[in-house]
């Protein structure tokens, strides 16, 4: 087994890039978070038939600078700490959060070569590390010293926590069919088919037809809890008693909590292009000539649209109904389906 | 197919089944219409997008309101005839007036409206940001002297710009026709009485009324100059 | 008051015996409160998430209404009377006329009791409009509360067109209105209602009929209807415990009875009878009768002069008392009038429909978890206003 000397003259380059290569992904990412929250502004305004932002920024185009001078208005406001607070823990939370939801991106492809690094437990990695977000999340309602924040907090995690058995499941399909957990093999899959190469019908979702759009289905909505959005929002705006985990948080830190949260909305839907919609892959070859990445942002955008739609149409569920959805509704679905496809791919090995 | 409508008549865009079934059916039941339901709520949302805005950006377009809109009072000092009827109707009382009867010989001239202008309008203010906007001051006024605009962009910063004196008397003219009425009033008492006729058989004359003091209006009231209109 | 009790063997030879009580956790659903509706008061005794008891407090928009209106001829408490129930303040005020028209022994003409009515309609359309928005705001769907109130904007510009407010008109003065409808008023009435009833549908598609919605409220808050006649509740929330009792129906007044509208009692469609779905429901469904009564009063509506029976002023008032009773959209408002004879009524009593619509509250919310509670506040469609004032 080779072990990865990182200072050996051949392997210096590839960390160049890496570390280049992470730094735009990073970049690109903050950037988009922003672009998330001016865009969820301006959605939930169409669809209330009214305008949204429309003032702030140059020339006034549909309040574009918006999100950066809220973010401003976040980095000028006062930092305060509650002064029973545990420091340490409620410094450190926002930032676990941060992590947690952006590590994943090391392992997103944007293109055959454009990828952080091609691990080859790709998947298994990006559930894994988007799991210890929970560690963060029952800090900051810990180290608030606010008996609701805790409350907030220990339903949050339960819902991350549980959800994340939904997400394993449905994920498991592709990797079934791709007979591999790296992310690469799984898009290289999604490439080849029948009856032609790189066509859109080749991709997971539109394969064998119905259990795989069930699939997708499943993961959307387990994604939409670990993302803590609606109709999962009980942590996030707790308008039944209080503001949830990050009530105590101000300016900057409360800041992280959100960017984090957009950030991890778009990260959960590049898995999900990634694994069902055939990530960099164009839905024909002859549209080859437009680059991977902005296949793939085009269709991380479409599921955050659907993402951001869905918050301002559906009603918030309860708790317990919430855990009954997980446990009673996706956990059997998600196991008949991957008895199915397992009884398929026995039958028709392709 | 026909639309289905529940017991009264109100259509619904799809099946909505009211039985309860046993265990796996009703589970199916459930998670099916848990679906759609979700499906035809983001059909109406979406469809939301393609409508035209209900919304106008103000300031730079504005909205057609009512002629009737109460949206502050305006008082015309010429038309007004102190009759008095607004400052009693005034559920809050923040109609202040002071009309004081002229001097004997001067006339004030007509209104506009024909009629003959009886006082001195020396004083009339009302405290805008106490009102209540019911209009009732209006109902009473015998020459629509009062009356509510529909102008609503009199929002300020300075509290005291509310407080407006709708008279066109300077505090110097008010104070003029004030002391020159109650000059005339204290001539009239001290000249000397007629000499009284034959006594009449015993009437207890009632003692008249104290007309009521009145205090100096400098430091309650802005002057005409002071308060936007 | 207790909740468990524990006897715990203590000791190596497990002879000390030490008694456990656990108490119920007392919180306050506090008086700033997103979704209390105003500035409500909810004490809940909870045993962890289950509710034992919800007392609501009262008072914080006490603003003395009754006694002011002692010191206040007649005329002028009509503007006080559009701030008891804000949201349906042309129903306040025909509350407050129909008594004092009925003390001094005034008729109103057929154009008068009809324009009232259009506009009673009106503003209790407005009112559900309100209730059932921010009773999704409260279930965590932000959208129909904007679609509710674009509607809402609406019969808002055509109060606005008639009598000057939008939110409080004081319109209707004792012994006729205090100005007539402007020109074409009618047929923009009619226009709204022909762009309004389509709409309906829309709320129930989008809220209604979703089945996050029906899961949150149906089954929840159960009022059984001994329960709601016992605790003196009208309007909508009897209605949806199964109680025929409209007051426009069986007491009507000012030319209610010439109509053809149902009385909408709730059928239990997605849960049990008197649940909170039920009373959502039954205020949707009485928007399209409110329509249907609006056209009504509108066809035939004749052409009179609507200050005939203005009484000249209030001098000579006779002496006894009165209480009338209207149909608002919470239910039941009375105003008890005690006259002397003076321009100022001796005392004035209102019989607010939301006060005893709030005192069922203890009785819904028990057994039920702290998450439910604000869908059976919302539920109730309390306006503080009122049950202060």
């Amino acid at each position: 087994m080779e072990i990865f000397n990182p200072l050996a003259p051949y392997n210096l380059p590839i960390i160049i890039w890496q570390t280049v290569w992470m730094g735009m992904v990073l970049g690109f990412v903050i950037v988009f978070a922003l672009v998330a929250v001016w865009l969820e502004r301006k959605i939930s305004a169409y669809a209330q038939d009214r305008y949204g932002p429309m003032e702030t920024g140059g020339w006034g185009f549909h309040g574009w600078a918006q999100t950066l001078a809220d973010a401003l208005k976040l980095l000028l406001k006062e930092d305060i700490i509650p002064a029973l607070a545990d420091k340490r823990l409620f410094k450190l939370a926002p930032y676990i959060v941060f992590a947690g939801s952006l590590g994943v991106l090391a392992v997103i492809p944007f293109g055959a070569n454009l990828i952080g690094t091609d691990l080859n437990i790709g998947v298994y990695y990006a559930v894994a590390l988007s799991s210890t977000v929970v560690i963060g999340i029952l800090m900051a309602g810990w180290a608030s010293n606010n008996k609701w924040a805790l409350y907030g907090a220990m339903r949050s995690a339960a819902q991350i926590v549980s959800y994340e058995i939904p997400i394993s499941l449905s994920l498991m399909l592709p990797v079934m069919m791709a007979g591999s957990l790296s992310f690469i093999d799984i898009i290289e899959a999604q490439r080849v088919g029948f009856p032609g190469e790189g066509y859109f019908w080749n991709w997971y979702l539109f394969r064998v037809p119905p259990f795989t759009f069930i699939a997708f289905i499943i993961y959307f909505w387990a994604s939409l809890a670990e993302t803590n959005r609606t109709p999962f929002d009980i942590p996030e705006s707790e308008s039944e008693l209080v503001a949830g985990y990050h009530t105590e948080y101000t300016g900057i830190r409360f800041a992280m909590f959100f960017l984090a949260e957009y950030a991890n909305m778009f990260i959960v839907a590049a898995i999900a292009t990634t694994v069902f919609l055939g990530g960099p892959l164009a839905p024909a070859p002859w549209l080859n000539f437009i680059p991977g990445p902005i296949w793939m942002v085009l269709k991380a955008m479409v599921i955050v649209f659907v993402q951001i739609q869905l918050r301002w149409t559906l009603p918030r569920v309860r708790v317990d109904q919430l855990m009954h959805i997980c446990w009673k509704v996706f956990l059997p679905l998600a196991l008949l389906n991957f008895i199915a496809i397992a009884t398929v791919a026995m039958l028709w090995p392709k | 197919m026909a639309q289905m409508r529940t017991a009264l008549g109100v259509p619904i865009s799809y099946k909505v089944s009211h039985k309860q079934h046993n265990g796996l059916i009703q589970w199916i039941v459930e998670v099916w219409e848990g679906f759609i339901t979700t499906l035809v709520g983001m059909k109406i949302t979406f469809s939301h997008f393609f409508v035209k805005r209900h919304t106008v950006q103000y300031p730079h377009e504005g909205i057609p309101i009512a002629a009737r809109s109460r949206q502050r009072i305006f008082v015309d000092i010429d038309l007004c005839g102190g009759c008095l009827q607004c400052n009693r109707i005034c559920p809050v009382g923040i109609i202040d007036i002071l009309a004081v009867k002229p001097v004997a010989g001067v006339d004030l001239g007509t209104r506009p409206n024909g009629k003959r202008r009886p006082l001195h309008m020396a004083n009339f203010t009302i405290d805008h940001s106490k009102c209540l906007y019911c209009g009732l001051c209006t109902t009473v006024c015998n020459d629509d002297a009062i009356y509510m605009i529909t102008d609503y962009h009199y929002t300020t910063t300075n509290k005291d710009s509310l407080f407006v004196n709708y008279s066109k008397y300077t505090p110097e003219e008010r104070d003029k026709v004030v002391a020159d009425a109650a000059a005339e009033k204290a001539a009239k008492a001290a000249a000397p009485k007629p000499a009284p006729a034959a006594p009449k058989p015993a009437v207890v004359a009632e003692p008249k009324p104290e007309p009521p003091k009145e205090e100096p209006f400098s430091e309650k009231c802005p002057g005409p100059d002071e308060g936007d209109q | 008051m207790p909740v468990h009790e524990l006897n715990i063997p203590l000791g190596p030879s497990h002879d000390k015996i030490v008694k456990l009580t656990g108490e119920s956790m007392t919180l306050n659903m506090g008086p700033q409160h997103p979704s209390t509706h105003g500035v409500l008061r909810v004490e809940l005794h909870t045993d962890g998430e289950v509710v034992h008891d919800a007392i609501p407090h009262l008072g914080y928009l006490h603003r003395c209404f009754e006694k002011i209106c002692e010191g206040l001829p007649y005329n002028q408490v009509l503007p006080y009377t559009d701030r008891l129930d804000y949201c349906a303040a042309m129903n306040m005020n025909f509350g407050y006329v129909l008594p004092v028209e009925k003390l001094m022994g005034i008729q109103v003409g057929d154009r008068v009791q009809r324009i009232r009515v259009v506009m009673a309609e009106l503003n209790r359309i407005a009112s559900h409009l309100i209730a059932i928005g921010t009773y999704g705001l409260d279930a965590g769907a932000f959208t129909p509360f904007l679609y509710c109130f674009r509607d809402r904007e609406h019969i808002l510009d055509l109060f606005e067109q008639v009598s000057g407010g939008r939110l409080l008109y004081s319109y209707m003065c004792i012994g006729g209105l205090m100005a007539d409808l402007p020109e074409g008023w009618i047929a923009r009435c009619l226009e709204f209602c022909d762009y309004f009833e389509p709409k309906i549908d829309e709320y129930n598609n989008l809220l209604s009929y979703n089945k996050i919605f029906t899961e949150r409220t149906a089954n929840v808050g159960v009022l059984p209807p001994e329960v709601a006649i016992a605790c003196g509740c009208t309007g909508p929330m009897l209605r949806a415990s199964g109680v025929k009792w409209d007051l426009r129906k069986d007491e009507p007044y000012s030319g209610y009875e010439k109509y053809d509208f149902n009385v909408i009692v709730g059928e239990g469609a997605k849960g049990t009878v008197g649940d909170s779905w039920d009373r959502f429901f039954v205020r949707v469904l009485e928007m399209t009768e409110s329509v249907k009564i609006i056209r009504q009063a509108l066809a035939g509506i004749p052409e009179e002069d609507i200050s005939a029976t203005i009484p000249k002023n209030f001098m000579k008032m006779p002496v006894g008392d009165v209480y009338f009773r209207s149909e608002t959209p919470r239910g039941e408002i009375g105003f008890y009038i005690v006259s002397d004879g003076t321009k100022n009524p001796y005392r004035l009593k209102v019989r607010s429909p939301a006060f005893c619509n709030l005192s069922a509250v203890p009785y819904m919310a028990r057994d039920q978890l702290i998450a439910d509670l604000v869908i059976i506040l919302g539920s109730v469609d309390i306006v503080l206003g009122e049950v202060d004032r």
